[in-house]
């Protein structure tokens, strides 16, 4: 009898803690959420075809509402009775590039493909089992991500809080946060829940890089932040010290970079200005580059001057979930996709445009 | 009056339309290692990738898939610095040279699919296809080699683009923009492509530009003359007959033979050996002084003449008949008429086939084979009179760079 009281009075909790708070989810709770998982009779948590009972009584896990339908076409964002939700497996054909495929990419491309290397093989997508490609490469601290536990979210993902295992748990409460400042301090604060992080998330095509005035914006710093950590981006909240959680020795810091001097890269620096002789001239989602002050909207500025707002960042080259192309890389880097060498160097000479 | 006006200002306007787009700069992709739009095969080694690409140089994380490619040991293990594959220069002292002393000779070193020859035998004909590779023209024992170490330690202190983390090779080739411009002895030769740059003008190509549309930097643009050497095979007798850089058949007035379609190797090569400079050899010690302008008889000095020898064709009238003295003009020559660029059997980086003359120069001083290239020698005149082809020239300040004779 108490623990039925218990369970009432969380339902009822739930309801209005649903109805009253102005999270960035909006519409019926009913939309993701099912008490029972039954509605007369019938199985309610099936998005993206599954009807189990999902941790915070949701309607499906996270590639169920974020691949809803991938069969479809043209649905980089979908529409579940009134709230729209970006498809991150769809079955556009798009690349970054164009500025209409999702920002972060499409898991489509090793989901249905046999290349695994074009993206990040969560194992809910990609059941392979490929075990070669774990730990991640350039990893200081082996963070125990393996080809069966590869998370969106969580201790094995990147979304959430990477301190709790568990997808649904890490990011508990993230889709009711009220996320009109991104201040990094709790998951769902952070730029695209991704915790730590900073950045602007484009709001007038969301979740998407269009052209040089509409797309993201990516914090990122002027050297690699010493207080980051394989848990942590650091205070600064770069994108590239996130990525640095798992693939340190490809961030890290100042001496991990350039070998002990200051000039001489020995790996692509991230989190670092571009030079101020010219090389980057105007803001490109081809390789897009982050800021150290984050602008109040998305900006085609970028400074020659080259003192704080052309920083050089990881998604710089590289999509975030998965690219078309070899290595996540945003453009078709080793012709795998049948483009010729100038093609191939293309995203370089984008800030290597001395050697164009 | 005002149609005049607007007519000269539109033509002024596609003028520098025109000139604009005639003054296309050399990109990766035009070079050699970018595979020079197709036309020849370039850099390669990973099979990854397609020929030409930067990542065969250069590794963005000196890893694929958390492994280091190969080369992956010693001097290539873990990440070096300009995300080279392995490290840039290792500053050795002195030759020998192996790979992994210099990234450069990981691919220019024999058993390669491509050769590079010495300049004898690209741009002179030689037969001698000893060396075969810029590692092994470095390598030389016996001769002489233009030695990294002191081309680095120079260099660092000269030119901001020049540092002491640089490549000793970039002091002389921009590995972004430098193209191959000739496949000789058995391609061709396209004088429009260079594979040297300044070290003073680190960005640009030297050599490639006719005067057409920028400033000439080829040898025709001195005023003094130039006249190219002898190709191996020619017939010193004829007009025209063979002649360097790219072998043809050229009459003795052409503007080739003037030097049209030779970079101008006399400024490339004074930005470090000029009259100023003082560099510091580990073979030789301080260099002499090279003042091309006024103090060399091989530079734009006019040469005096003397009854202690004459010029051989083609540094005669009529660039045929030895002995026929120029008269009241002079000839200006090319460094790499005389010189090697890497490294020679011979001392001093002397050519080993000169006006399309083979010369064995093994001992310093003895230069009279050399001499005799291009110079008949009378040693019975009150100068020579107690020497023989075995004395040494550059005794008592007779013939060096700088002496009056």
């Amino acid at each position: 009898m108490k623990k039925s009281l218990i369970y009432i009075i969380s339902i009822i909790f739930f309801i209005v803690l649903c109805s009253q708070v102005n999270a960035e989810v909006a519409g019926n709770c009913a939309n993701c959420h099912t008490m029972h998982n039954s509605q007369d009779g019938s199985d309610m948590a099936t998005y993206g075809g599954t009807s189990e009972e999902n941790p915070c009584m949701t309607r499906g896990d996270c590639i169920g509402c974020h691949a809803y339908n991938t069969s479809g076409t043209n649905n980089n964002v979908v529409n579940i009775d009134g709230t729209l939700i970006p498809q991150v497996w769809h079955n556009g054909t798009d690349d970054l590039a164009s500025g209409r495929d999702l920002a972060a990419g499409n898991f489509k491309y090793f989901a249905t493909g046999t290349d695994d290397n074009k993206g990040h093989n969560v194992f809910a997508i990609d059941q392979e089992d490929n075990a070669s490609m774990f730990p991640p490469p350039g990893y200081k601290t082996d963070p125990g991500i393996t080809a069966t536990n590869f998370s969106c979210a969580g201790k094995h993902g990147c979304h959430g809080d990477r301190t709790i295992k568990g997808e649904s748990t890490s990011m508990k409460g993230a889709h009711h946060a009220d996320d009109s400042t991104i201040d990094g301090l709790s998951t769902g604060t952070s730029y695209r829940f991704l915790k730590g992080v900073l950045g602007l998330e484009n709001p007038t095509t969301a979740w998407q890089n269009v052209s040089s005035t509409d797309h993201n914006e990516y914090k990122g710093l002027t050297s690699p932040d010493d207080s980051a950590s394989d848990i942590s981006p650091g205070t600064g909240g770069s994108i590239s010290g996130f990525c640095a959680e798992c693939h340190d020795y490809y961030h890290g810091d100042d001496l991990d970079e350039t070998g002990g001097t200051a000039s001489t890269w020995i790996r692509h620096p991230t989190d670092f200005s571009l030079p101020s002789s010219g090389e980057y001239t105007s803001y490109s989602i081809i390789a897009p580059v982050a800021r150290v002050t984050l602008p109040g909207f998305p900006s085609s500025a970028v400074d020659p001057a080259g003192t704080t707002d052309d920083i050089v960042m990881c998604l710089s080259c590289h999509g975030a979930h998965a690219t078309k192309f070899y290595k996540l890389m945003r453009w078709d880097y080793n012709g795998d996709e049948g483009g010729d060498l100038a093609e191939q160097l293309s995203g370089c000479l984008v800030c290597h445009n001395t050697l164009n | 009056m005002n149609n005049l006006k607007t007519i000269f200002l539109c033509l002024a306007i596609l003028m520098f339309l025109v000139g604009g787009v005639s003054y296309a700069g050399t990109t990766y992709l035009d070079s050699a290692h970018g595979t020079q739009n197709g036309a020849i095969t370039g850099v390669k080694r990973l099979s990854v990738y397609t020929d030409g690409h930067c990542a065969h140089c250069h590794e963005q994380h000196a890893s694929i898939a958390g492994t280091e490619p190969d080369p992956k040991t010693s001097d290539a293990a873990g990440p070096d610095k300009f995300c080279l594959f392995a490290d840039n220069f290792s500053g050795k002292v002195t030759n020998l040279y192996t790979q992994s002393d210099n990234a450069c000779f990981y691919c220019h070193r024999t058993g390669m699919a491509f050769v590079n020859y010495s300049y004898s035998s690209t741009f002179g004909g030689s037969s001698d296809v000893t060396p075969a590779s810029i590692m092994d023209a470095f390598n030389i024992i016996s001769g002489s080699y233009h030695n990294l170490n002191d081309v680095l330690n120079f260099a660092k202190g000269q030119w901001p683009t020049f540092t002491a983390d640089s490549n000793p090779c970039s002091a002389c080739h921009n590995v972004h923009i430098a193209q191959r411009s000739c496949g000789k002895p058995t391609g061709s030769y396209d004088p429009t492509k260079s594979a040297i740059s300044r070290p003073s003008d680190h960005g640009n190509l030297w050599g490639n530009d006719d005067g057409t549309v920028n400033f000439s930097e080829r040898m025709d643009a001195y005023t003094f003359g130039y006249r190219a050497p002898f190709y191996v095979g020619a017939t010193p007798t004829a007009d025209p007959t063979l002649h360097e850089p790219d072998g043809e058949s050229r009459l003795i007035s052409s503007n080739e033979v003037k030097g049209i379609n030779l970079p101008d190797y006399v400024t490339f090569c004074t930005d470090c050996h000029n009259a100023t400079n003082s560099i510091t050899s580990q073979a030789l010690g301080t260099l002499k002084f090279i003042n091309w302008a006024t103090g060399d008889q091989h530079g734009k000095t006019n040469g005096a003449g003397s009854a202690d020898g004459d010029l051989n064709a083609p540094y005669t009238s009529d660039g045929k008949s030895t002995g026929t003295q120029v008269d009241a003009t002079d000839f200006v020559l090319s460094c790499m008429d005389c010189h090697e660029p890497h490294g020679s059997s011979n001392k001093y980086l002397l050519r080993t086939t000169v006006n399309g003359t083979a010369v064995s120069i093994t001992t310093t001083g003895v230069w009279y084979d050399f001499c005799i290239a291009c110079h008949s020698v009378n040693l019975s005149t009150t100068n020579h009179v107690s020497l023989t082809t075995a004395s040494t020239c550059n005794g008592a300040g007779c013939h060096n760079h700088g002496s009056n004779f």
